[in-house]
């Protein structure tokens, strides 16, 4: 299918607040398989979605294999991951596998990576999560070095990497946030912070003045906020809380 | 984080109920779709919404693209 071309632009909040309300709002496909996923996103596209997220979640549809195949079925609406968990890939192996989407979609992929549940990493995987936002700086950086600049040359506590790119590709970098300081992290290093099950008022009052205060600490504009609501469209109330209850845990 | 934000939930699940209602828009395509205008005006950048179902995914997946592409 032929691509629109998407003009490549790494948004700051201050762009993102100039654009229409439409472009801002996003939504979560899940699909438990890919024809379906596939079925779903065309059919957003249609309906006028800009954007749509996608998890990824151990034992389920890899959702960067799946994009690419989007990328052939749809031609303008952007992927987005929310998000692919570091501990399992390599960085170099998530940067070709997002440099891949990018060549098949241009600028159409933003790629939010993140730490996820030590629960998940430890339990399920049996990695060990050290020090998760310092090896999320670190795993950021090599990933913008490869794409950004076409080469990695990397000395760090958890990568040792010394490569080049073939090619450059600019692929939004976001990472997900939960507490104070993945915010801060998020404004330090990032092109966004995704949220997961926070509160409104916590990430008005709590998470956007350390996004806020990381990007000043390193004197780079502040970057979107993109936080995640659950939406019932239902006005039964009980129904909802029903609904609801058993997909939050505390 | 919960109680940070003023939510605190008890080990009796005591608290939940508000929680829910403050974390999940939920109502019929207009009133989802001014809640939406709500919290952007509100000073959030960008919303990744999520469909949590509760009687018909489908139909309710094909309501939630529908108030979204119109916006």
């Amino acid at each position: 299918m032929t691509q629109q071309e998407n003009a490549r632009t790494i948004l700051t909040s201050s762009d993102v607040s100039q654009l229409p309300i439409r472009e801002r709002v996003g939504l979560v496909i899940q699909a438990s398989d890919a024809a379906t996923a596939i079925d779903r996103i065309r059919e957003a596209e249609h309906a006028g979605v800009q954007q749509i997220w996608m998890t990824q979640s151990v034992g389920m549809l890899d959702t960067l294999t799946l994009f690419a195949a989007v990328a052939a079925h749809t031609t303008q609406i952007r992927l987005g991951t929310s998000i692919v968990p570091v501990y399992p890939r390599h960085p170099l192996v998530m940067a070709a596998q997002a440099a891949t989407i990018d060549a098949l979609a241009p600028g159409r992929l933003r790629l939010g990576v993140g730490t996820s549940h030590r629960q998940v990493m430890e339990n399920v995987y049996g990695l060990s999560m050290p020090s998760p936002l310092a090896y999320l700086r670190e795993y950021v950086q090599v990933m913008r070095q490869g794409l950004w600049e076409g080469r990695v040359d990397h000395q760090g506590t958890f990568f040792k990497v010394a490569t080049s790119f073939p090619r450059q590709a600019q692929i939004p970098l976001l990472i997900s946030a939960l507490g104070e300081k993945a915010f801060r992290l998020a404004g330090e290093i990032a092109d966004g912070a995704i949220s997961w099950v926070c509160p409104v008022p916590y990430l008005l009052n709590t998470a956007l003045p350390a996004l806020r205060a990381g990007a000043q600490a390193q004197h780079r504009p502040v970057p979107p906020l993109v936080a995640h609501i659950p939406v019932a469209m239902s006005t039964d109330e009980a129904a909802v809380q029903a609904a609801v209850k058993p997909h939050i845990s505390f | 984080m919960f109680a940070a934000a003023g939510f605190p939930v008890g080990a009796d699940g005591s608290g939940v109920d508000a929680l829910v209602k403050a974390l999940v828009i939920a109502g019929n395509e207009a009133q989802v779709e001014k809640r939406l205008r709500e919290l952007i005006a509100s000073g959030l950048d960008e919303l990744l919404l999520m469909l949590m179902p509760v009687a018909d995914e489908a139909r309710e997946l094909a309501q939630l693209m529908r108030v979204i592409g119109s916006l």
